[in-house]
């Protein structure tokens, strides 16, 4: 399974969380992103992009079978979902992020949106490792 | 020898003589400095030239058919 | 209110009291944000005479409506004080990411007054405001510090700190945040330190409301698209600021050897494309910019290896031609040094650079120095006086003060050589042989700063030598560039990258609601310019024309070397130049605005003031 993001081409610049959360949610709000970028600039030079690559580990640990896979991409359900945030500790990403304002865990919904805009063009590997998986 | 430059719309606003593309006729062994002499445009107008995605350097020889993209120089942040 | 969080965060340090107000409609009408709150508050709540070090001085740290928007670059963060550097109003802005997070923790600026007993930070996450102490942190590099705060609380938090530097007073202490972006100029960082705050860290989860979603979708979508298309983006991804060394070699503007030549020979060594082979490990953006014009670099020297975001240009121009370094790696370690110890590299270039001349001359000798052989060229020179400076000890004490005071002790000779207007050091163009530009250094308000007008390229095309007619350009750029300080949106991509200011103007009403042309946004511009030469008139009695007149070294010294050698500029030009500013202005000889200009402007409570102190006519 590999998202092969160029992460030593990242320049932090977060455009990425902010298109995301215009997209998704139609806010302007980098917390409100199903993609995160954290600097590792004091120690490493570098930023690291954190992002769900769709491996669907978080689907059987649910409780509440809130997680499905869904043409190749992981899609939390709302109504089902009770915020319980067992998904969070089970992502070996760490790509589900939660907000006080969003009654469920906030991931990648593939939309496409920050892969156009990533200056980088970094992010397209992002579509292109799903799109393996779904001819898989 | 004919050489294409194409001048970015900043320099435009600035020297209204340019247009957006121009031909430089110039004599064989000529270097970008000639061509840019060539569309009347004074020292120090320019900033960085392209040329196939590429810098193109003031003193390199150009030849037949060559596209220079003229960029202008910085402003000062 | 769309585009803006809604309030105001007060923080009293000295009785550790903080409170929200609500932004007002006046406000935000009048002065847009960023510089234009900073010079509101500075002008309305520091008193005349009031000492900058002192707890009634104010620190405003103002974001804007652009910023942390989905937009290019809405990543400034403005700052604004009485400058201990020119005792007028100062501002310096820094991009990163403070701007927007400050919006998402609800607060479109923070205003602190007085002073901590003990050194502290102000902690802003959402609504819970704290000021915690800051014991563990003091003395610590402002890197460092940042880095540790980071490891305590989170990398979500943006942090602004202050270096050993602002600590201590030095009047051109700079702000450091995101690592290595600085809110460099007129000493903030000093402020901040006479105030016993050593760093601000803010978190927020809030939106940001705008009044048309879709309309600022597609305004965006335009701009980013025509960035994305753009040659030069490449060019400015690759090479950042630091393509302009070269460049201002070529024209006769690179400051070398204390501004006694405008053309350094020894160019290739701090070339921009040497850089990006030699040391440069990555690149780094502010928020939402495609440029990336950040270049994290690597540097050694003397058996120590540094990461240090830059140089740029004003920092190799400053630090590397002006005391004549010998390599841009040597310059990106006095890079590091300057940041962590918190000093604002213009000036620091500046001061060293003074400081070298005036030994080489006899002026000063290794007596005055401590020892130090400070000789230009000399890395080893520059490191040891920038801790001398940091650390307030022996010659540092006074050099920390800047080049004009440490003239004041050194006498006359050195007095024409110290590059300054109004206590500010000169930034990185040498302008004898670019009049309009001169005039842009000797008007700017808070000193002499390239940021509010730079017209160089004007001087080249209409003619170097040519002097009347160059004062409107001067002010039409001191009006639309600080513009983007107000709006909190960077404005490289418009005059680096020929974004069409059209687009901006769209982007006001989808952003606020609000129905401002950009002609009305260009007036409330010049009403900010004519509040901040106000607070310099209202401060000091003798405040005019000579506070605008550059060092005698550009008028009495042709220029030795290099392209432009035999050009000089003389005083009859410069006051020509003058004249024509202060009539297009709208403001008496003396550079002092008319009563009937601050009354155009909305300005009438200040006139009255003015006039009943009897400052203006």
């Amino acid at each position: 399974m590999g998202m092969d993001i160029d992460m030593l081409r990242c320049t932090g610049c977060k455009l990425c969380q902010i298109v995301c959360s215009v997209a998704n949610f139609g806010e302007n709000n980098p917390k409100k992103s199903g993609i995160r970028i954290v600097s590792r600039l004091f120690t490493e030079a570098r930023y690291d992009v954190i992002v769900c690559d769709h491996c669907g580990e978080c689907i059987d640990v649910c409780p509440f079978a809130a997680i499905s896979l869904d043409s190749g991409v992981v899609t939390i359900d709302p109504e089902l979902c009770t915020n319980c945030g067992i998904c969070i500790d089970a992502c070996p990403k760490g790509a589900l992020f939660t907000h006080p304002e969003v009654g469920h865990p906030i991931k990648c919904t593939l939309c496409g949106e920050c892969e156009r805009l990533c200056p980088r063009g970094i992010l397209g590997a992002l579509a292109a490792s799903t799109e393996g998986e779904v001819a898989d | 020898m004919r050489v294409t430059l194409r001048f970015a719309r900043a320099l435009q606003e600035i020297y209204e003589h340019l247009d957006e593309e121009m031909e430089a006729t110039l004599e064989e062994g000529a270097t970008a400095r000639d061509a840019l002499a060539a569309a009347n445009l004074p020292e120090g107008a320019w900033g960085i030239l392209l040329t196939d995605d590429r810098l193109c350097k003031i003193d390199e020889k150009v030849s037949d058919g060559q596209v220079i993209t003229v960029l202008p120089p910085i402003s000062g942040g | 209110m769309y585009g803006y969080a809604g309030n105001i965060l007060r923080v009293d340090l000295s009785c550790s009291k903080v409170s929200h107000e609500p932004l007002t409609e006046e406000l935000v009408h009048n002065y847009i944000g960023g510089r234009g709150f900073g010079a509101y508050y500075v002008y309305k709540e520091v008193p005349p005479g009031a000492d900058p070090y002192g707890p009634a001085n104010k620190l405003v740290i103002a974001s804007g409506p652009f910023a942390g928007l989905l937009l290019p670059s809405g990543s400034k963060t403005s700052i604004s004080a009485k400058s201990p550097a020119t005792g007028i109003y100062g501002d310096s802005n820094v991009g990163g990411h403070l701007a927007g997070e400050l919006k998402y923790a609800g607060i479109d600026a923070v205003i602190v007054g007085g002073k901590a007993e003990a050194p502290s930070y102000l902690l802003i996450d959402d609504d819970k405001v704290e000021i915690r102490g800051a014991g563990h942190l003091w003395g610590l590099g402002a890197i460092k510090t940042e880095e540790v705060l980071k490891e305590e609380l989170g990398d979500e938090f943006q942090i602004a700190t202050i270096g050993p530097a602002g600590e201590k007073g030095v009047v051109f202490a700079c702000i450091n945040h995101d690592f290595g972006r600085q809110a460099g100029r007129c000493g903030m960082g000093a402020v901040m330190g006479s105030k016993n705050l050593k760093a601000v860290a803010v978190r927020g989860t809030r939106s940001v409301p705008v009044a048309d979603i879709d309309g600022l979708k597609d305004v965006s979508a335009v701009m980013f698209r025509e960035l994305m298309a753009n040659p030069a983006l490449k060019v400015w991804q690759d090479l950042g600021l630091a393509q302009v060394t070269t460049w201002a070699n070529s024209i006769g503007a690179l400051p070398t050897r204390n501004f006694r030549q405008n053309f350094y020979e020894a160019v290739n060594g701090l070339s921009g494309e040497l850089m990006k082979e030699t040391i440069v490990v990555g690149d780094k953006a502010c928020f939402a910019c495609p440029m990336a014009t950040g270049k994290l670099c690597k540097a050694s020297f003397r058996g120590k290896t540094v990461l240090v975001e830059g140089p740029e240009y004003e920092t190799t121009a400053l630090i590397g031609s002006n005391c004549a370094l010998g390599s841009i790696e040597e310059v990106a370690f006095a890079n590091y040094v300057c940041d962590e110890l918190g000093l604002d590299t213009i000036s620091a270039g500046n001061v060293v650079a003074f400081t070298m001349e005036c030994f080489e001359k006899g002026i000063i000798t290794k007596d005055d120095t401590g020892g130090i052989e400070a000789k230009f060229g000399s890395l080893d020179a520059f490191c040891e006086l920038a801790h001398k400076i940091a650390a307030r000890e022996g010659i540092g004490d006074l050099l920390a003060q800047g080049v004009a005071t440490a003239a004041e002790a050194w006498g006359e000779e050195s007095r024409r050589i110290a590059i300054h207007v109004k206590g500010l050091e000169w930034s990185g163009y040498e302008s004898r042989g670019a009049p309009s530009m001169m005039l842009a250094y000797m008007t700017c308000d808070i000193g002499a700063h390239h940021n509010r007008a730079w017209s160089v390229t004007h001087d080249i095309a209409v003619g170097r030598d040519v002097i009347k007619g160059k004062a409107a350009k001067v002010v039409e750029f001191q009006h639309v560039r600080p513009l983007f300080d107000c709006l909190g949106v960077c404005r490289l991509q418009w005059v680096e990258l020929g974004l069409p200011l059209e687009h901006y103007a769209r982007l006001y009403p989808v952003v606020t609601g609000r129905d401002d042309s950009w002609e009305d946004l260009l007036v409330k511009s010049e009403r900010i310019w004519n509040l901040t030469r106000a607070f310099a008139v209202r401060e000091r009695e003798d405040f005019g024309r000579k506070d605008d007149w550059p060092p005698g070294r550009f008028y009495e010294e042709p220029v030795p070397d290099g392209p432009l050698a035999g050009f000089g500029i003389t005083e009859q030009d410069l006051n020509t130049l003058l004249d024509e500013y202060y009539e297009l202005r709208g403001w008496d000889v003396n550079g002092r605005p008319k009563e009937e200009t601050l009354t155009r402007l909305g300005l009438e409570d200040v006139a009255t003031e003015l006039r009943e102190m009897g400052r203006i006519l």
